[in-house]
Order: C-alpha cells, then sequence, then structure tokens
C-alpha cells in the first residue's frame, strides 16, 4: 500500500503521469492553495477561479507526462501550469472585451480599475516577507513591470503602451528585474529566508 | 527556425519564464528547450522565482466541492482505459494492411525462391553467376523480411493507439524519410477533430541517453512548432501523444520527426529523419 503523502513532488508527478488517481489527489492538497490563491487574485472571480482550478489541475492529470525533472522543481512546473491557464482566460476576456464594448471592461472587474491601484494591491498582499523584500531591491521601474506581467498577465508590447515606454526597455527591465529576483531569492533561499 | 543552430535564447528566457511572451515567441523558446538541457534548467530556475511571486499572496484554499469535482471528473478518463484495455483483450483487432502486406511478402519471397530455381535448372552450366544472383535474391528476401516486420511493428503499434484514441475515427498519416532513404517509417494517428494526434514510428536508431527525437509542427512561412519528444527502444520502435496546440493539426503543413544532426550523421546531415504531409482538406472537419 503507497502512503502517497510520503512520496516527494517527483515521484507524485511520476504516478501522475501513471494515470494514479491518488498521486494527483494528494498535489493538489499540496498546491490547490497556492493556485486557487492566484487564481482569485488574478480574475477577481470566485466561480471563475474554482473552475480555473479544476481546469489546472485537470491540465496537470493529462500533462504530467511531458513533466522533465531537468526543466526545474514540480512546484515550479505546477505553478507554471497554473499561471499560462489563468493569463489565457485573462487575455482571452480582455480580447473579446475589446472586440464588443471596451466600455463594459471594469464592469466584469475581471481587472483593476488601473495599474498603479494594483501594484499597491499587489505589494498589499505579499505576505511573505523574503518576497516582499526581494521585490523592494528593485529599482520601482523594475518592479512594476513584474508585477503588471505576473500577476495582471499583460505582454511585453502591452506594457509598453500601458508605460509609454519603448518596448526595448520594457524588455530590458524585465530581463534586470527577473535576473536581480533570482540572484536574491537564490541566495535567501541558500540562506534562508530573511 | 532550426532549434539546432538557435544560439541560446537568452534574452527572451525571462519574459518566457513569466509566461508573457507572444505566442511565436514562446513557440521559439520551447522549440530550442526541447534540444537544449542549458535553457531548460535556466528557465526552470526562473520560473522557481515566478512561483515564489505566487505563493507570496495571502493562501486561499478552494472550497472542497473543487476538489470533489475534480476527483469525479477523473475516474471517466481511468474508465475509459480500463474499457479501452478490456476490449482489446476480448477482440483483438487486426489492421487491415496486414492480411493484405503480410501475404504480399509471403508471395514475394516465394516468387523469388520459385525464380531462383527455375534459373537453376534452366542455366545449369552457368554455376557461378547464378551463385551470385542467389546472393543477391538472398539479400532480397531479407529486406523483405525486415520490411514486412516493420509493418508488422507498425501494426501493432496502431493497434495500441486505436484504442488511446477512445474510438474516435481516425486519419492515418504516414510518415517517410525525406527522400525516402533509409528504412524508418512513422505513422500519426490524428483523431478527426484534429485535437489528439499518436505518433508511432519503427526501424528507428536508438538514441544515445540523454538525446531524443522531436516532434515538430511546421506551417508555410512560421517557425516548427515543438509538440513531443520521441525515444525508441532497442528494436527502433516508439510511440508518442503530441501536446497539440489550441488550434486543430490540420492548421499545419507538415509534421516532422527531427534530431541532432551528430546523432544521425549517414542518416540525415540536417538531422530530419522523418517528414508527413498533413492533408489540407481535413481543415473542413
Amino acid at each position: 500500500m503507497i502512503d502517497y503523502e510520503e512520496l516527494d513532488d517527483h515521484h507524485l508527478i511520476y504516478r501522475v503521469a501513471s494515470a494514479e488517481k491518488d498521486a494527483l489527489e494528494t498535489l493538489y492538497s499540496r498546491y490547490s492553495s497556492s493556485v486557487f490563491s492566484l487564481a482569485m487574485f488574478m480574475l477577481k472571480q470566485e466561480a471563475l477561479a474554482e473552475e480555473v482550478t479544476q481546469d489546472i489541475f485537470l491540465n496537470i492529470w493529462t500533462k504530467a507526462s511531458s513533466y522533465k525533472a531537468d526543466r526545474g522543481e514540480p512546484r515550479a512546473w505546477i505553478m507554471s501550469v497554473a499561471h499560462h491557464r489563468i493569463v489565457d482566460v485573462i487575455r482571452s476576456r480582455r480580447r473579446t472585451q475589446n472586440i464588443t464594448d471596451p466600455g463594459a471592461y471594469e464592469k466584469l472587474e475581471l481587472l483593476p480599475s488601473s495599474h498603479i491601484s494594483t501594484e499597491d494591491e499587489v505589494e498589499r498582499r505579499i505576505e511573505r516577507d523574503y518576497i516582499r523584500k526581494a521585490l523592494d531591491t528593485l529599482p520601482p521601474e523594475q518592479k512594476q513591470v513584474i508585477l503588471l506581467a505576473y500577476f495582471q498577465g499583460y505582454s511585453q508590447s502591452e506594457m509598453a503602451k500601458i508605460l509609454d515606454q519603448p518596448l526595448g526597455t520594457v524588455k530590458t527591465r524585465v530581463r534586470l528585474a527577473m535576473k536581480k529576483l533570482r540572484t536574491v531569492l537564490e541566495g535567501d533561499v541558500n540562506n534562508g529566508p530573511i | 527556425m532550426d532549434p539546432y543552430r538557435l544560439s541560446h535564447p537568452e534574452e527572451l528566457l525571462e519574459a518566457y519564464s513569466l509566461g508573457i511572451l507572444e505566442k511565436e515567441e514562446a513557440s521559439d523558446v520551447e522549440s530550442h528547450m526541447a534540444v537544449c538541457s542549458r535553457c531548460r534548467s535556466s528557465v526552470g530556475r526562473l520560473q522557481s522565482v515566478a512561483a515564489s511571486l505566487a505563493e507570496s499572496l495571502d493562501q486561499q484554499a478552494p472550497p472542497p466541492s473543487v476538489g470533489v469535482r475534480l476527483m469525479d471528473a477523473i475516474p471517466d478518463i481511468a474508465r475509459a482505459v480500463y474499457l479501452r484495455e478490456d476490449k482489446r483483450k476480448r477482440s483483438p483487432r487486426v489492421f487491415p494492411l496486414k492480411r493484405v502486406l503480410l501475404p504480399l511478402a509471403a508471395i514475394l519471397v516465394l516468387g523469388l525462391f520459385s525464380a531462383n530455381l527455375v534459373a537453376t535448372l534452366l542455366l545449369d552450366g552457368q554455376v557461378e553467376e547464378l551463385q551470385a544472383h542467389n546472393t543477391s535474391l538472398n539479400r532480397l528476401e531479407k529486406l523483405a523480411a525486415d520490411e514486412a516486420q516493420v509493418f508488422q511493428s507498425l501494426n501493432e503499434l496502431r493497434e495500441f493507439a486505436s484504442y488511446w484514441l477512445i474510438d474516435t475515427p481516425s486519419l492515418p498519416l504516414v510518415l517517410e524519410p525525406p527522400g525516402r532513404k533509409g528504412r524508418s517509417e512513422g505513422l500519426l494517428l490524428v483523431a478527426e477533430d484534429g485535437r489528439k494526434a499518436l505518433l508511432m514510428v519503427a526501424g528507428m536508431r536508438r538514441l544515445p541517453e540523454p538525446l531524443s527525437y522531436q516532434v515538430m509542427l511546421k506551417r508555410q512561412g512560421q517557425q516548427p512548432l515543438w509538440v513531443g519528444q520521441l525515444k525508441v527502444d532497442a528494436t527502433g520502435r516508439g510511440n508518442v501523444a503530441l501536446h497539440i496546440p489550441d488550434e486543430p493539426i490540420f492548421a499545419f503543413d507538415k509534421v516532422m520527426l527531427t534530431a541532432d544532426a551528430d546523432a544521425v550523421r549517414g542518416i540525415a546531415e540536417d538531422g530530419m529523419v522523418l517528414e508527413g504531409q498533413i492533408i489540407a482538406r481535413n481543415l473542413s472537419k
């Protein structure tokens, strides 16, 4: 009898790939809160967040065989699958709104009314000190693109328009910000949370 | 873009990890990562940073009903797999071509033997020449046997695939080496709606770890899109379910199987080992 709770994430994903339902249930118990919290934060609608969360774990069930250990930690892969799915939903709704009635966009409450308040909101909602501190090491313009990109799902060209900056500038900010965050957070992993 | 020749797309990896690249750029990165462990590793580390951002939000568990619905949705899939297995045990299918190709191969071999025998009787004085002919015929006989074995392998794999596709009517697409050089063969089974596909091969060279064959979809004027990674066993067979993108496979022109050019030197100089045209008329489906 396998005790799935005892298995690490790598083994669980391999067992999910072999269609072991209990392995998925264990992964769900470990990551559903992170996935649902991200979905709630980005989509702003509980029913939609629930539906997307279920969708994401069904994706994990069907895509588990494509996971490769050299592509990073399972948790990063799971959250990447989750983030991609959520961003897909956001972009799809944005396209629909752009095509139909741009004026009704705000009524959907799928996205906050302005990027400035969202950045504030993100910062308020970030509970872990070491992430907040890592973000604080970034220059404000770099922090801004990370928050817009990750938590609002804006592409680089969309951010260039929103921020009224050249696309190249936005790309450079994204690269520098991620490099810095990686350096700071990987240092933290080695040294423990700040 | 040829993923083997592309230099490491380092300037795109951060944005890829944040999920903010345009689709075409993201496809380019994925094609490259399929053959580059260094970039896979870099993206893994960057995605870990992105995951930390997500996990830093205040945590909120979903209602229990979400987990219940998820688990309810899965037994149907598992049961379908069980039913396919059960059906296979009860009524094994025979690929129609098997009934045609194997007798043809047998007739070919018998014909070659008969020709050899008649020639020996009629041309008694030309023993040496006949012996040379005999050697050639034996080679042909072996080739025919090899070919029959390859087809048999494909038939077995197709049988397996027909259950994997849950009885969805499927459209087979034959893949061949460019210029028909070599004896590798492939078969791509596509569900009629173009949303599922299974690639099967036989007669392939096994690549040394960690190398494997990469499966790409291509359409005119666009970069190839990576859809799967194929490993073959010691007998040269392999199969892989493809990761079909958002659009049906019929939106693409060609499916290609590629490998590191060094690994398949002597077979395919440019790394392309198998290819097949996707028939455009299927778009209407």
